[in-house]
Formats: structure tokens, C-alpha cells, sequence
């Protein structure tokens, strides 16, 4: 067997190298449009190469569709947004039936959705009523969406970018435990630094405006998946992330006080997959071979998040997912030795 | 049969477990040197608290036990050195931390050891495998050849030092412990001595006997206190306190008038042999020799002409004193053997002179024994003595003045005849205050009884010419330096006996020491039993025999006299209540003059 050199292509089609290119290129071009949010970027480019899907929650106007439309122009993917609304029927979102003449007969054709595409802005996925929000749930979750007893596989790369807004909470419908773990990761926007504000400004309000060149396609990203898949991680890595889940139990035997508290249920199994992975392509993106710890607490927050959920007391005391989770790494250090 | 040779893929690990074993030495070494200089800092810690805790309280075993700690503290660093021996697989771990690798050697030691299975995409992940090993590999040669430099834990490396500079001190000052603890390696090499002293007395004692003989009794209990002294030389009170008991105990059994018992039955047989065969056959009167002697007289009776028997009975009577002083069982059978043959009974005589000679062997006997529990009552005295002078200081009451020595009532002469011999001196009590200056010189009359422990008794009137015997024992005074003298003052003819009397000069070591009893009942000081003696200082006045004998028209036979004497106490017995082992006590006496001449 030939042993591939660092520059030569793996199975998959991509070396970890062209891994590392290929996903600075995409960032450096979604950065030409997005300003600052490097972090946003960093960690929704993870979900979209671990083949998750990501929960973007920031205050209106932060660019979240901005964000979402960049990636597709860079991807070179087919991109769809659905305004959830509350009288958003499922049928809106995955496609119907439709019965239309072909040759003089009246058949019905399946007319698909806007979940037909591989990027899918749901923009405040909480104002639709729980049916329309499962319908695409499932899409998200089996890739594939059934009508009329006919299944509809969707076209990898599958990506959705749902957002919702942590204001005007009234007559929403928020996420359910089980719908929330679905996404690999939450992401915070933050509001932009000042700079950043001042580029955001001269940026948007010259006579041209800044656009994104398509600089990798679907099957890149396909490749960019299972390329991550294949990186190794060691089992003491493994057990590190496994043990940080574990930690938000409350009643796990290294769950922090903050946690025994303040959490009425920790993380799902999904949360350690979402760990393992998106610590898989953290260190892909780092130019390692290797999952090191360090790649597990980096991505913990955005994987674990929206998987912690609060009691009572939690909520009413203002004690925040974040700060849980910082609290559970806080707790659960890495395996040392001296 | 040579192994395959190694891909590619194992030689990088090789390699990779190579380039790691220098660090694992480095890590070791950094290992042993924090975990050295925390072991060092608790034994330190564990010193000084020892160090002080000597200062407070006498610990003997101190030395031993900070050696101990050292010693312990040396063992736990061995095992301490075993255990944290670090794998491969540590050393690759803390070195990526150390060297911020962020898991690449780990995780390629890990990944090596695991196959990739039947994963679809094994043959990508092996390939990834590969670069990941090459990447741990680049990355080790690029590390810090100087990782895992030793570093000393700064609060362990503080406390040591800390507690060596107190340390230091404490051992340099002087300890005021020390001086307790000499005196209790003092009091033990003594319990150790007075020990062994115990056993070989226990060892004289009991050799080739058994119970009943007490001789045998006394040695068990000697062994055990051996043993106790032995187990337990700190218990000082309560061995003084069983050696005192057991000392009171031999002294109990010890027959006050078994010397002179002694002198008598020696006299007795050396006049026997000297009857019996006609010379001076046993000159040391051996009791046994006298028996025999006795025997063969016996069997020579037949042979004896008619006068010869009678001349027998005649000195045997003459003999009948001594053999009062030497018991009433050989005085019986003396008596029993002069009145045969006297009357010319030559089969009673016979059976009589062997029983004279059995009651010599019996009483040789008695005092043999008698000689033995003195001896042991000594020795145990002379270990409670030792014992208690090798105690710890202790601070005594003051001790009572010590009473003017007076004399006993000096021995009395029962017959006029040779000057009485001096009294024995007494001996002096140990020192104390010095005691009043006995008073001892009341001379003896001769012709009166004398009267110390015992009366002293005239066996016969004086007669004639021939010089009577008399023993009398005075009895010493107390002493000074609180000791309880006893004198055993002998002296035989008339004249002013000047009685023994107490001194306070120190404790002699003449060859009757054993014989006579001791001086220092009360104790000595630093013994608890110790009463203190002050007075003047006393002197020994030796008794003196003083005039001639002389006839005394004021005795009177007390064949005389018995029978009045012997209606009167009956008489009394009738009419009094006494009891009855007394009333038999005094008919026997009477029976027993009865029988005399």
C-alpha cells in the first residue's frame, strides 16, 4: 500500500491540506462580505461541514441572513429562505402535490418545498406553530421529507441556518428539548465591535457592495464532510468529551455545584457526537491530524448550549447556558499529567 | 527466526517510542524530586514534632523513632519510585502539554495501539493515521530536549528547611529529659541486675527440690519477680512493694532462735561423738557424724561393763542443757537415753540414742532450711535496696529523730562461773540523723534470767565449782536512721553483761551479716518505706564480761519447786478460763519438767 504524502489526496478526494485551504478560503471570502464575526463564521462553517445544522439566535439586524446568504454565494449551493410565520403550513415548507395535465390527464405532481435546497435560511423559526417547525425537523433530521406516502431525499450538502430572535418573545413558539438538540450547534451573534461597525457601515453604504465569489461547490463540501469523518481521535479524547457531557448532568459525579443547581437535564448523547465531530474539524481547520482536547472545549459552548436545560431556579436567577457550560469545563479539565 | 521488519507506519512509532524515552528519564527524575522533597518536608515535620514532643516528656524511643521516620521516608521514596514510573504513554501526554503539542503524541501512542476494524472508511483513517504519526513525530523532534526540568515544590522546599532549622536547635540545646531518662536506664539496668540477682537465688533455692519444701515455693515466687522486674522495670512502687512483702513473708518463717539452736546442736553432737567414741572425733559436730557415732555406742552397749552404762547416763545428764537449747525433741530423747541407761535398759537405751541421732539430723535440717530463707530474705532485701536506690529522685518527708538507743536486758548467766563473753555488737543503722547515743550499758546481773526476744534461761544452778551455762540473748535498742536493730547477745557465765547497744555508724559487712537482721527495715532515702533517724551519734558498746561467777544461795532447784508450781498452774486451769490448746500447752510443760531429774 502506498503511503500518501501531506499533499496528495486522500480517498475522499481532498487532502487534510486542501481540507485546511479550502476552508480558509471559504472564510477569508465569506469574510469580504461579513465583517468581524469571526467566530460565527469558524463555527457555522464547522456545522456545515459536520453535516449538522445550526440555531443562530441574535437581535435583528446582525446580518444572520447576510451571513447565510454569503455562505451559499461562496459554496456555490442552492439556497432557499422560509419566514416562518404562524400561518406557515408544513406543506409551504417541504412541497405538495399538485395536480397538474400531462398529455391530456390530470396527475398529481409533487411540487417540492423550499427545504429542496442545500442551504436553508429558516428565519425565526420560533414564530411558526410547532407542526410547521417538526415538518422541517424532520427534513433536518432524516434528509428526506415524505409526501403523500413518497419519499423525497434531499441533495447533500443539506445545511440549515435556523434563526430566531431572543426579543418580541411574545407569540412565538419556542423550540421544544427535543427539536433544539437536533441542531449541532446554537450560535450567538454578537453585536459587532465598534470597528467592525465602522467597516459594516462604509462597507454597506458606498456605491458598491461588497460580494462573495463562489469558491467551493457541493461536492467539495460532501468531500470536506467525510474527510472529517476520518479523522482519528484518541480514546483519551474520546473520554474527555464524554466526561464534559457527563459533567452536565446534575447528577453526574463531575458535574459542577452550578450545574447540581441550576440544570434540570444535561446534554443528549447528540451532544457528544456534536462534540467529537465539530472537535474533529476544529482540528482539521487547525492543520492537525489529531483531536486534542483543546479542540473538544473550544467547540463545548456552541455544541452544548442549547443541549443544558435549565431549572426553575436557573431561569429565574438569570443563570445562563453559558456560563453552565463554562462552568462544567471549568470542572472537568483536561487528562493531565506531571 | 527474525520478525518481520517493520512498515513504514510502526517504524514512525518506533521511532516515535524512541524519541520519547529520554523524556520518560526526565520525567521520572521530576517525579522522584517533587515527590522526594514532599516526603522530605513531612519527615522534617514529623522530626520536629518528635523533637519537641522529647523536649516535653521523656521519650526514650525517640532516637529510635526519628530514625525510624528517616528510614520509613527512605522506603516511601523506593516505592514512591516504583510507582510513579511514567509510561510512554504519560510521558507523551505530559509532553504535549508541557510542550503545547495539543494531543499529537498521545494520540498517535493511542491511535497505534488501535486497528481500524471494518469502519467504511478505514482506509482513509488509516491514511490519516499515517500523517498523524508523521506529525507526532515532527513535533517530537521539535520539543524541548530540557522538558521536564526537576522542579521543587517551593512550599514542601520552605517547610523542609524550616523544620530543619528548628530541628537543629532542639537536638543541639540541652534536654531536660535527658537526665529522666538516664535515671530510667538507670532503674532498668537495675531491675535487669536485681533480676538475675532473684534468679540465681531462685536458682539456689529451688535446685533438686519440690513442693512441699517451701525452699521450692520461695523460688517460684523469686522467678516471677524476676520476671516482673524484668517485664516491667518502670513499676518501681510495686515491685519495692512485693520484694517488701515478700521479704516480710521469708522473715515470718524464719525461726528467731535458730542459731543458737544451731550452736547448741553443734555443741550438742560434737560432746555426743566425743561420748560416744571417746576422743574428739567431731570437732566441727556434724549431726550426722554424731549419729552414727551414736550408733555404734548403741551397739556397744551390751558390751559395756555395769559401771560404764551409769557413768553414760551421768554425762549424758550433764549434756541435758545443751540439748534443751538444741530442742525439745533431742532434750526427750537425751533425757529418754541417760534415765535407761541409768536404770540399766539397755534395749530402751538403745532406741533412744537413735532417736537422739534422727532428732539431731531433723533439727540440722530445720536450720539448714532456716539458713536458706535468711539467706533469700537477705537477698531480697539487698535487691530492694538496689532497687530503690536507682529510682528517680523523689522528694522525701523529713525523717523522725531517731530514739535513743537503750540496751536490752543484757544475757543473764544462769550459773556463777566464767565471765560472760562480750555481747554482739550491734549493727549500726544506716545513716540518717544521728540517732541519741544508746545507752546500753546496764550491766547484766547473773543471777537473773536475762530477757531480750527471749528470756534467756538458766538451765541449772550453778554448781560448785564447775562453771554453768547460760545463754542469754539481749535485744538492741532501736538506732538511729530509723532502723529497727535486733542484737543477739550471748555470753556465758556471770557478770555485769553490759548489753549490745545501737550505733550509727555505717552498715558493716562483717561475716554475720547475713545472720544478724537488718538495719534498714524502713528503707533508705528515695525509698518510700524511709523514716528518717536524728539524734546524736551513737556508738557500739561492745558488752564486756565483768567478775567471777559465784554461787548464788538465792536459786533454787526448780525440782524444788515444781510440784508447787505445778499445783498452782493446774489449779489456775481449773478455775480460770483459759483456753483449751493453752491449757494443753501448759500440762505438756509441766509433763515435760516431770520428766527431767
Amino acid at each position: 500500500m502506498t503511503q500518501p504524502a501531506l499533499d496528495q489526496p486522500l480517498v475522499t478526494g481532498l487532502s487534510p491540506e486542501g481540507f485546511a485551504d479550502r476552508a480558509q478560503l471559504i472564510e477569508r471570502e465569506i469574510q469580504r462580505v461579513i465583517v468581524g464575526q469571526d467566530a460565527l463564521v469558524r463555527q457555522t462553517l464547522i456545522c456545515l461541514v459536520a453535516n449538522g445544522h445550526a440555531l443562530l439566535e441574535g437581535v435583528p439586524g446582525l446580518g444572520k441572513t447576510m451571513l447565510v446568504r454569503t455562505i451559499a454565494e461562496v459554496l456555490d449551493c442552492t439556497f432557499n429562505r422560509i419566514q416562518f410565520t404562524p400561518d406557515l403550513m408544513p406543506a409551504d415548507i417541504v412541497g405538495t402535490n399538485v395536480l397538474v395535465e400531462e398529455s391530456g390527464q390530470r396527475v398529481f405532481r409533487f411540487q417540492p418545498g423550499p427545504v429542496f435546497a442545500n442551504l436553508l435560511l429558516a428565519d425565526e423559526i420560533n414564530r411558526a406553530t410547532p407542526k410547521t417547525q417538526s415538518a422541517l425537523l424532520e427534513a433536518m433530521q432524516e434528509q428526506q421529507v415524505s409526501v403523500a406516502r413518497e419519499r423525497h431525499l434531499l441533495s447533500p450538502p443539506f445545511f440549515v441556518l435556523a434563526t430566531q430572535n431572543p426579543l418580541e418573545m411574545e407569540g412565538t413558539y419556542p423550540l421544544p428539548e427535543a427539536q433544539l438538540d437536533r441542531f449541532l450547534f446554537k450560535l450567538w451573534v454578537p453585536f459587532p465591535s465598534e470597528a467592525d461597525l465602522i467597516t459594516i457601515v462604509e462597507r454597506t453604504t458606498g456605491s458598491t457592495t461588497a460580494h462573495a465569489q463562489a469558491v467551493a461547490d457541493a461536492s467539495e463540501i460532501v468531500a470536506m464532510q467525510r474527510l472529517a469523518r476520518s479523522v482519528p481521535i484518541a480514546p483519551h479524547v474520546t473520554a474527555y468529551a464524554v466526561s464534559v457531557l457527563a459533567a452536565t448532568h446534575p447528577d453526574g459525579p463531575r458535574a459542577p455545584q452550578l450545574v447540581r443547581e441550576y440544570v434540570r437535564y444535561g446534554g443528549s448523547p447528540r451532544g457528544a457526537q456534536a462534540l467529537v465531530l465539530a472537535g474533529k474539524i476544529n482540528a482539521l481547520l487547525e492543520g492537525r491530524y489529531n483531536v486534542a482536547t483543546d479542540d473538544i472545549r473550544a467547540v463545548a459552548l456552541p455544541a452544548l448550549r442549547h443541549r443544558v436545560i435549565r431549572n426553575f431556579e436557573g431561569e429565574a436567577e438569570g443563570i445562563t447556558s453559558d456560563a453552565i457550560v463554562r462552568a462544567v469545563l471549568d470542572a472537568v479539565a483536561p487528562p493531565a499529567v506531571d | 527466526m527474525n520478525p518481520l521488519p517493520p512498515t513504514t507506519s510502526e517504524s514512525t512509532i518506533l521511532q516515535l517510542r524512541r524519541g520519547l524515552r529520554p523524556y520518560q528519564r526526565r520525567l521520572w527524575l521530576r517525579r522522584l524530586v517533587r515527590d522526594g522533597a514532599r516526603i522530605a518536608a513531612f519527615v522534617a515535620a514529623a522530626g520536629l514534632v518528635l523533637a519537641g514532643a522529647a523536649r516535653l516528656t521523656p521519650l526514650g524511643w525517640a532516637p529510635l523513632a526519628a530514625a525510624a521516620m528517616v528510614v520509613a521516608g527512605l522506603l516511601a521514596l523506593l516505592i514512591d519510585a516504583a510507582r510513579v514510573r511514567p509510561t510512554l504513554a504519560e510521558t507523551a501526554m505530559a509532553l504535549d502539554s508541557e510542550q503545547g503539542l495539543r494531543d499529537r503524541l498521545a494520540s498517535a501512542l493511542a491511535l497505534s495501539e488501535r486497528t481500524p476494524g471494518d469502519r467504511p472508511d478505514a482506509e482513509s483513517h488509516e491514511a490519516l493515521v499515517r500523517l498523524q504519526r508523521e506529525d507526532a513525530l515532527r513535533s517530537l523532534a521539535a520539543a524541548d530536549r530540557r522538558a521536564f526540568r526537576p522542579r521543587l515544590p517551593q512550599r514542601a522546599l520552605a517547610s523542609t528547611v524550616l523544620c530543619a532549622a528548628l530541628i537543629v536547635p532542639a537536638l543541639v540545646l540541652p534536654n531536660p529529659q535527658s537526665a529522666i531518662l538516664a535515671a530510667r536506664e538507670e532503674q532498668r539496668d537495675a531491675a535487669e541486675q536485681q533480676a538475675r540477682r532473684l534468679d540465681q537465688t531462685a536458682d539456689r533455692l529451688g535446685t533438686g527440690r519440690e513442693s512441699p519444701d517451701p525452699r521450692a515455693d520461695v523460688a517460684d515466687e523469686l522467678r516471677r519477680l524476676a520476671k516482673s522486674l524484668r517485664d516491667r522495670p518502670a513499676d518501681l512502687d510495686e515491685h519495692l512493694a512485693r520484694l517488701g512483702s515478700m521479704e516480710d513473708a521469708l522473715r515470718s518463717r524464719l525461726e528467731p532462735g535458730a542459731e543458737q539452736r544451731a550452736a547448741a546442736m553443734t555443741s550438742l553432737a560434737r560432746s555426743l561423738s566425743q561420748l560416744a567414741t571417746g576422743s574428739d572425733s567431731n570437732p566441727a559436730g556434724d549431726p550426722q557424724h554424731a549419729a552414727e557415732d551414736l550408733d555404734e555406742m548403741a551397739e556397744g552397749l551390751d558390751d559395756k561393763s555395769p559401771a560404764e552404762p551409769a557413768e553414760l547416763a551421768r554425762r549424758l545428764a550433764e549434756m541435758e542443757p545443751v540439748a534443751r537449747q538444741a530442742g525439745p525433741e533431742a532434750r526427750g530423747a537425751l533425757h529418754d537415753a541417760a534415765s535407761a541407761l541409768a536404770r540399766g535398759e539397755t534395749a530402751a537405751a538403745r532406741e533412744a540414742l537413735a532417736k537422739l541421732g534422727d532428732a539431731l539430723e531433723r533439727g540440722q535440717r530445720q536450720v539448714d532450711l532456716n539458713r536458706d530463707l535468711a539467706r533469700a530474705a537477705n537477698d531480697v532485701q539487698g535487691a530492694r535496696r538496689a532497687l530503690a536506690g536507682s529510682g528517680p529522685t523523689r522528694a522525701g518527708q523529713g525523717g523522725q529523730p531517731g530514739q535513743p538507743g537503750s540496751s536490752s536486758i543484757p544475757g543473764s548467766s544462769a550459773a556463777p562461773g566464767q565471765p560472760g563473753s562480750s555481747g554482739q555488737p550491734g549493727q549500726p543503722g544506716q545513716s540518717g540523723q544521728p540517732g541519741q547515743p544508746g545507752q546500753g550499758s546496764q550491766p547484766g546481773q547473773g543471777n537473773q534470767p536475762g530477757q531480750g526476744n527471749q528470756p534467756g534461761q538458766g538451765s541449772q544452778p550453778g554448781q560448785g565449782n564447775q562453771p554453768g551455762q547460760g545463754q542469754g540473748q539481749g535485744q538492741g535498742s532501736l538506732g538511729g536512721g530509723g532502723s529497727n536493730a535486733r542484737y543477739l547477745g550471748s555470753g556465758t557465765g556471770q557478770g555485769a553483761t553490759r548489753g549490745p547497744t545501737t550505733g550509727n555508724r555505717q552498715f558493716g559487712t562483717g561475716e554475720l551479716d547475713p545472720v544478724y537482721a537488718d538495719f534498714d527495715r524502713l528503707g533508705r532515702p528515695g525509698d518510700p518505706s524511709y523514716i528518717a533517724g536524728s539524734g546524736g551519734d551513737g556508738q557500739i558498746d561492745p558488752g564486756s564480761g565483768q567478775g567471777a561467777g559465784t554461787g548464788n544461795d538465792g536459786i533454787v532447784p526448780y525440782t524444788d519447786v515444781y510440784q508447787e508450781f505445778q499445783d498452782l498452774a493446774i489449779t489456775t486451769l481449773d478455775r480460770s478460763y483459759v483456753p483449751v490448746d493453752v491449757k494443753d500447752y501448759v500440762r505438756d510443760y509441766f509433763s515435760r519438767l516431770g520428766g527431767g531429774p
